[in-house]
């Protein structure tokens, strides 16, 4: 009875803690902008620190997402067209239904699993580091609360970093699957905007950009979270590291399910 | 470049991303655009931001849609508010026509617009233009349903009459003696003569009865008027046939009528029998009555008691 309920009940407690660890991030993030507010001084602290963070990890993810797009953008015509041609014997369809899937799943799910796997294991491993040589202890010593100063900057870096990378990748995997369709089917560039424009509506683009916000959310708390309960040594931060990567990406899947659902009874 | 720099590029890039897709998702800005009104009784399909097409180029967009209200009255109901380039703009005359097509077969639809004539002036900007509505093809289509529908009740109520045709086609097919399409060729000839004798015949018919139509057209103008009053006549007389004491007095003279039938009848009957009555016989008779008469009175000239001698029986004659 207890092996079959036990993963429920691990499941249940890692979601309460993770729960926990975005509430605090959320508080903590209030308590730092009101202290911005308040002091020049910590207002320049945080401002330079976010802006490393959104460095490190906006900056530095671009080249791997957009090349991850980019090809994505291309599969997306090579695959549709095949598809409809086989199926409806037609390809006017492909411009509309690529941009579509472009706009409203690959430009942010894309990018947030490109980062769960790079940004989201280095915050976990960095963190699980820190963990296990017990500098986080060290931190709490001092007074020095570790979501405030490890997690809040990682958490609006990686926020505003995936909304500004989907933003860019929307464009990017738009062109890509713009020159494909151009280069394969024939179809003009002025031709492909007006199909695709025909299907796409501006609230894809909200909802694109909202799917970024949510999962640039999810992951540093995913990846903090499995950060600040590593175990063992480099072993246990490995094993973290694996964990965090795979849970953000299914929650990011999981949450997309959930939003575009949502989005098709709402909107 | 500094760090910050370089997180300041990323931003502006993704805003300009951002900017560039709302730019286009909206219908953008057409440069040097001129306003066109274009109003329809319907307008199914088009919505804001479907292109607006010159001589199969894009040059403007569907600002805006309106609908102008239910009034049956009106011509139109729909207004489309469409902006198009200035340049376009000159190709597009007073007899130039707006109509609603559909491109592809997603069914994506467009404002296409022929260019008009040249001798005709440009369409000035913010000018009301009448659009020709677009073939209401869910009409169609629903009433082909309702027709399909009917021919299947027919079909089904008739299955056996259907199938007995069928059958008897099919048999005639199947019986059919090639060697009798010489006949039917025969036949197709005799009917190719036919008509081209009544196509040569047929126009001098038509020039004679020309004439006759000439003189037909007075004729018939004069029988109008006689047809009124004779209407006219019928219709007094039928007034006076419903007058209650003409009623009365034709009852009357029935009646009257009637009377004197039965008197000439009566009359004829006595005739009939007065017929052998000549001199001797008034005579004799008269002699008869005279000797009755006197005996009966008592006359002197008469013995009392004598009797009556009868009158010779009368003859017919």
């Amino acid at each position: 009875m207890h092996s079959i309920a036990a993963p429920f009940l691990d499941f249940g407690r890692v979601l309460g803690q993770m729960l926990r660890l975005y509430v605090e991030s959320l508080a903590y993030l209030a308590v730092t902008i009101k202290e911005m507010a308040m002091s020049r001084k910590r207002r320049l602290a945080v401002y330079s620190s976010w802006m490393e963070q959104i460095y490190w990890i906006g900056n530095k993810s671009v080249s791997i997402v957009l090349s991850t797009i980019a090809f994505v953008g291309m599969i997306s015509i090579v695959e549709m067209s095949y598809q409809m041609n086989r199926v409806l014997h037609s390809t006017d369809f492909v411009p509309g239904f690529a941009a579509l899937i472009i706009f409203r799943e690959f430009a942010s799910v894309i990018p947030a699993s490109m980062m769960a796997g790079k940004v989201g294991a280095g915050i976990t491993a960095e963190v699980g580091s820190m963990q296990i040589t017990e500098q986080i202890d060290a931190m709490r010593l001092i007074s020095l609360n570790p979501v405030k100063y490890l997690v809040v900057p990682r958490f609006v870096a990686c926020t505003v970093s995936l909304v500004l990378l989907s933003s860019i990748a929307s464009l990017v995997a738009f062109a890509t699957a713009m020159a494909v369709t151009s280069h394969k089917l024939g179809i003009s560039p002025e031709m492909f905007i007006n199909t695709a424009l025909f299907f796409i509506k501006p609230e894809d683009i909200w909802i694109n950009l909202f799917k970024a916000f949510v999962f640039g959310q999810i992951i540093p708390i995913i990846a903090a979270h499995y950060g600040f309960h590593t175990r063992g040594g480099a072993e246990g931060v490995g094993l973290a590291c694996t964990k965090s990567v795979v849970y953000s990406g299914l929650v990011i899947v999981i949450l997309d399910f959930y939003i575009t659902w949502a989005a098709t009874v709402f909107l | 470049m500094s760090q910050n720099s370089k997180v300041a590029l990323l931003f502006i890039a993704a805003v300009a991303g951002l900017v560039g897709i709302i730019f286009l998702l909206t219908g953008g800005v057409v440069r040097n655009a001129a306003t066109l009104y274009i109003t329809y009784n319907f307008a199914g399909g088009v919505q804001t931001g479907t292109p607006v097409r010159v001589a199969g180029i894009q040059v403007g967009k569907v600002r805006k849609i309106e609908f102008l209200g239910g009034d049956p009255a009106q011509d139109t109901h729909v207004q489309l508010t469409i902006d198009v380039d200035a340049k376009a703009l000159e190709s597009i005359r007073e007899d130039s026509q707006f109509y609603i097509n559909m491109a592809g077969i997603i069914g994506e639809r467009y404002v296409e617009v022929s260019t008009g004539s040249k001798d005709k002036p440009q369409v000035q900007p913010k000018a009301v233009i009448r659009g020709v509505d677009p073939p209401r093809l869910d009409q169609l289509i629903s009433q082909g349903y309702g027709v399909m529908g009917e021919v299947m009740d027919i079909i089904e109520k008739n299955r056996g009459k259907i199938e007995n045709m069928i059958a008897a086609l099919d048999a005639f097919l199947t019986n059919f003696d090639p060697s009798k399409f010489g006949d039917l060729a025969k036949l197709v000839g005799n009917l190719s003569h036919l008509v081209a004798a009544l196509d040569k015949d047929l126009p001098p018919l038509l020039a004679k009865a020309g004439p006759m139509m000439d003189d037909l057209g007075p004729v018939l103008k004069n029988a109008a008027p006689m047809l009124a009053d004779a209407r006219a006549l019928l219709s007094d007389v039928r007034g006076v046939l419903k007058d209650k004491n003409m009623g009365d007095m034709l009852k009357q003279m029935i009646s009257m009528l009637d009377t004197a039938d039965s008197m000439i009848k009566n009359a004829d009957h006595l005739l009939g029998n007065l017929q052998f009555v000549d001199e001797n016989w008034i005579r004799h008779f008269l002699q008869v009555e005279g000797v009755r008469a006197y005996a009966g009175l008592g006359s002197p000239n008469i013995p009392s008691g004598s009797k009556p001698v009868d009158p010779p029986p009368l003859k017919r004659r």
